[in-house]
């Protein structure tokens, strides 16, 4: 992080000053974090605001704002052109740069706060400089500007003064009041709630010290260094004041069967926390929720890892673009199907329990096939050596493969797992010769001792040339390439591979047990990686924007090439859910690299 | 009944039209040949072939523009279409391969040629649903448009080798002992003669000369050991014919050029009135003794007194597809231009998917275009283009601001770029804002006749 620096000594003092201003706020909280309800609907806060201008003029990021083609042309624009000349215009009247000014503007502290006073928003924003002789100036000198503009054209004064308890309130509209309140700036969205405010400031708020979950935010904002900001939002009181935020009990059966828990918690959480941070080589966002007070339901206690569990480690099989690695115990949430799912979503369910009958030698599904599965479930998604591939497909996909922990006792169903594989293929090659596609041909290899049965597509024949004639043009070849589905079980796991390649890659990383995280589901995206995906399908791409969304070629490969830089930017990205029995945690972490 | 001027007399009929003070080359007439020989025309374009006069507004019709409407140079722009073309998987959905036609009808700069190769797939007509190779279609649309105003030999010679015609007619394989007789009858039903202008001897004896003829792996192929080699009489001729020689016995036929003449008079002249046979012999006369370059008759037709008579405007029902790629390309929403797929989709409600004709026998045309269910799908499709709500086809279009640049006031604009004489001033609300004019008149009756 960059040294924090001031415009002038005497604002290095005025913010020490108001460091240690005799109101009492807690500490390294902005000025004015009094003056704000403890248990207003929205409460955002920052520290260090000019963090953001710092991370946002950094060489990496303007390095990788360079290489987006739109953020070029908008700086080329004659609109950006224009904006930043009335910028600059302004600056110069301040004797400053426009950087400058927003450092000496806001370097001390931003505070946004929406309360619901008599059922209407009361909107506060305090912005504490950190050259409070700056803020004075620039007042004065933009509400100059604005009366002679006014008078220039022969309109009244719009700025309305008023005093309250010494302090001058100005309003330009009904829905705009502020005022200069112990050297900070306050921006109110209403006369009326501006002497609130001030009233606060000089008398100090009611309701007594924040409460915990304020406190403790505050605390961990300040523990960070890279903290841009931190908000917290009263779920209780949004609920209560417009019921399309309630979630109901009842929604779509694939949300509930996938975040059941967690739309539980949000269902009947007091409050949600957010908090974004930037450093220098990651971008980082963070959401709590509590837990249900009562606790979780029983139904949905069978989502949550018991102590010592958690979703199992990642796989990183070479050319890895992404991993989902989750903790899910299907058999004991089969057990409690019908209170989660709706009576079609049962009746679905029954289809597949008769299905998996067929396939699992009269197994029945729940007790039978997921109570033999276990509760460690993976997904990798892996670049292929395209270059190795025959035929080689003209779109590229990359493999995945899923990863199921199995009972370890139960040699049975591993049977029986590799013989539905081998009937899938067969009810395949029955599809593919009703559409005249090709059929898939078994096989098997052994690597480290792993049977492996592979299967891969019959390759297309072109025609032999006809003497005298010239050879036929080659047709693209379709994307099933891509695919040469494989299945294997190393020890007691089980894994479904789209590509014979990434299975082979996976034995010896599957070698050893998976050990468990702390987290119930781990998300994680190889940015660098795609990127190089959408490389090399790029004139693909190209020509399906250009006809999906009516571009031209330059604008097409724009576009592309913006994707291609954002991919690159985020490196990598993982996204982790953690249930613990107080609170319900989201992180989100962004390494950042560089556009090229 | 048959209002047609000239019909007894050719020579005044297809004598080159020329402007007089009574007939003048006039923004009726000038849109009138877009309308018909391409898919309507934007304002520029109107304006500048009525500056330029009927010789050279053909003239650039026949031969194409330097540049697409993409901005790319006529050359590029084909290449890249060929390049979108020849990476058509196999199992390319329909709304793919019906996007990159739509996406070159709306941008291209030959929007004759493009006329042209529609014309040829409704009368080739094959249909993806059976044929099941988007790969295959799209070679086969190559291979009507290498020929839509060029050599009808060359294209009736090849059509019989073409995979998907052939998957399309079941006639993938013919073998000496048991002649496929599909191909030889739709060749003459459908594609050269016309009913009743041959006998069941005649489709008989042609279904031996194609015996040996099969698609194998999705290529033409011939098994010489499959080959009738017998003599054959066909049409009147005898011979050992084999299938290359049934083009040309066909082609020497009077009723083959009239047949051709008399769909092509319906598709520029009128599909109203009945082809008057004075006028289709000459016209035939001439493509015959062109050695059946399609160009003759279609220049002919688009130079004469008869197709630039006031009389014959809105004699013909737009297709679907006419109707909303016309609408697209005269609103100039074509930088960026609406999403393929969604316009294929929008012209497949309407009632045109291209690539999936009805039946061998084409689209019906003319007034089945035009029916309830029809008509509220135009009316949603210009809704939807002249909106903002829809994503793929909307939010292009500027009304008021396109008529501004213009210099036109919105009114007199919408009218005189979209029907022109059909409706008149006072049909048309005069304190309307733009956008309402303009979906006014494009969903008006008089929009839906070309």
């Amino acid at each position: 992080m960059k040294p924090r620096r001031f415009a002038s000594p005497l604002a290095a003092l005025a913010l020490f000053a108001s460091t240690i201003s005799p109101l009492a706020r807690a500490a390294d909280a902005p000025l004015g974090v009094d003056w704000v309800s403890n248990d207003a609907l929205v409460h955002v806060e920052s520290a260090r605001p000019t963090l953001l201008l710092d991370r946002f003029l950094s060489p990496s990021f303007q390095a990788y704002l360079g290489a987006i083609p739109q953020y070029k042309r908008y700086i080329e624009s004659a609109e950006f052109k224009q904006q930043s000349a009335q910028i600059e215009f302004v600056a110069t009247l301040l004797d400053t740069t426009w950087e400058r000014a927003i450092r000496d503007l806001a370097g001390g502290g931003l505070i946004l706060s929406a309360e619901v006073v008599d059922g209407k928003p009361a909107v506060t924003l305090i912005l504490t400089p950190s050259d409070p002789a700056f803020l004075a100036k620039a007042h004065t000198k933009l509400l100059d500007l604005a009366r002679a503009d006014a008078k220039g054209k022969g309109n009244p004064d719009p700025i309305k003064t008023a005093d309250h308890r010494g302090i001058t309130g100005y309003s330009v509209s009904s829905e705009e009041a502020h005022a200069i309140v112990r050297d900070a700036l306050v921006i109110t969205n209403s006369p009326k709630h501006l002497k609130t405010v001030i009233d606060r400031a000089l008398d100090g708020k009611p309701g007594g010290a924040p409460p915990r979950e304020l406190t403790d935010r505050r605390i961990q904002a300040k523990s960070n260094t890279d903290t841009i900001a931190w908000g917290l939002v009263r779920l209780e009181k949004l609920r209560a004041l417009d019921p399309k935020f309630a979630i109901p009990e009842k929604i779509d059966p694939g949300a509930t069967f996938l975040f059941g828990p967690w739309l539980e918690a949000a269902r009947k959480a007091p409050w949600a926390s957010a908090a974004i941070r930037w450093g220098d080589v990651a971008m980082t966002a963070e959401v709590e929720l509590p837990a249900p007070r009562d606790g979780y339901s029983d139904t949905y206690r069978r989502y949550l890892p018991k102590p010592g569990q958690g979703a199992p480690q990642l796989l990183a099989p070479k050319g890895v673009i992404g991993n989902f690695s989750l903790w899910r115990d299907l058999a004991s949430i089969w057990e409690v199907r019908a209170e989660i799912f709706p009576p079609e979503a049962l009746q679905g369910l029954a289809q597949l329990d008769s299905f998996a009958g067929q396939f699992f030698g009269g197994r029945e599904f729940g007790s039978g096939v997921l109570a033999s599965l276990g509760t460690n479930w993976r997904l990798v998604v892996a670049e292929q050596d395209y270059a190795k591939m025959s035929p080689v497909p003209d779109i590229k996909l990359p493999a995945f493969a899923l990863v199921i922990d199995t009972a370890p006792d139960d040699e049975e169903f591993a049977q029986r797992l590799r013989v539905a594989f081998q009937s899938f293929v067969g009810l395949a090659n029955l599809g593919a010769a009703q559409e005249k596609a090709p059929p898939l041909e078994s096989g098997s290899e052994t690597v480290d001792g792993v049977t492996i049965l592979t299967t891969h597509f019959l390759s297309p024949k072109a025609p032999a040339a006809k003497p005298g004639e010239p050879a036929a043009q080659p047709e693209p070849v379709h994307q099933r390439h891509n695919f040469t589905p494989s299945a294997m079980q190393v020890g007691n796991t089980f894994v479904l591979s789209s590509s014979i390649g990434l299975a082979r890659d996976l034995v010896p990383l599957l070698k050893t047990p998976a050990k468990s995280m702390t987290e119930t589901a781990i998300l994680d995206v190889d940015g660098r990686a795609l990127a190089r995906l959408v490389e090399i399908n790029k004139s693909r791409l190209v020509m399906q924007n250009m006809l999906e969304k009516g571009n031209d070629r330059a604008k097409a490969e724009s576009e592309i090439g913006f994707l291609e830089a954002v991919l690159r930017y985020f490196s990598h990205a993982t996204m982790t859910a953690s249930d613990a029995n107080e609170s319900l945690r989201f992180f989100l972490k962004v390494d950042l690299g560089t556009a090229k | 009944m048959n209002s047609l001027p000239h019909q007894s007399d050719p020579a005044r009929a297809w004598a080159p039209y020329e402007p007089s003070a009574r007939d003048p080359w006039d923004l009726a007439r000038v849109a009138h040949l877009h309308r018909r020989a391409g898919f309507a025309a934007d304002w520029s374009t109107l304006v500048r072939d009525r500056e330029a006069g009927p010789k050279a507004a053909v003239d650039r019709l026949l031969d194409g523009e330097s540049h697409a409407r993409d901005g790319q140079t006529a050359s590029d722009f084909d290449a890249l279409l060929a390049a979108m073309g020849s990476r058509l998987a196999p199992g390319a959905n329909a709304s793919v391969i019906q996007g990159i036609w739509l996406y070159r009808m709306v941008l291209t700069p030959h929007p004759l040629r493009e006329r042209m190769t529609l014309f040829w797939h409704d009368h080739f007509a094959t249909s993806l649903n059976k044929v099941g190779n988007a790969a295959l279609m799209q070679r086969q649309n190559d291979l009507l448009r290498s020929q839509a105003i060029g050599d009808f030999k060359a294209m009736l010679a090849a059509i019989g080798k073409d995979p998907a015609m052939l998957i399309w007619l079941d006639s993938t394989s013919n073998k000496k002992a048991k002649p496929n007789e599909n191909y030889a009858r739709e060749v003459m039903e459908l594609f050269a003669l016309g009913r009743g202008r041959y006998s069941e001897k005649d489709i008989q004896e042609a279904a031996r000369a194609f015996t040996g003829w099969f698609v194998i792996r999705d290529r033409w192929s011939e098994i010489p050991s499959q080959h009738d080699d017998g003599p054959k009489t066909v049409l009147g001729k005898t011979g050992r014919f084999r299938g290359e020689d049934i083009p040309a016995i066909l082609l020497e036929q009077e009723a083959c050029a009239e047949f051709l003449c008399e769909k092509l008079f319906r598709l520029f002249v009128s599909e109203v009135d009945p082809a008057p046979p004075a006028l289709v012999k000459a016209l035939a006369k001439r493509f015959r003794e062109s050695g059946y370059a399609i160009r003759v008759p279609v220049e002919t037709i688009l130079r004469s007194n008869l197709f630039h008579d006031a009389s014959v405007r809105r004699r013909r029902v737009k297709s679907p597809v006419e109707y909303a790629v016309g609408t697209v390309r005269a609103l100039e929403a074509t930088k960026p231009t609406v999403s393929a797929p969604a316009l294929a989709d929008a012209c497949s409600r309407m009632g045109q998917g291209l690539y999936t004709p009805p039946s061998v026998a084409g689209w019906d045309g003319g007034p089945s275009w035009i029916n309830t269910t029809a008509m509220l799908h135009r009316t949603n499709f210009i809704l939807a283009l002249l909106g903002k709500d829809d994503e793929a086809l909307g939010g292009r279009i500027d009304p008021a601001a396109l008529a501004e640049r213009h210099g036109v006031a919105p009114l007199e604009f919408y009218r005189d770029l979209l029907v022109q004489d059909a409706l008149a001033p006072a049909a048309l609300p005069t304190k309307t804002d733009a956008r309402e004019l303009a979906v006014l008149v494009a969903a008006s009756p008089e929009y839906q006749l070309a």
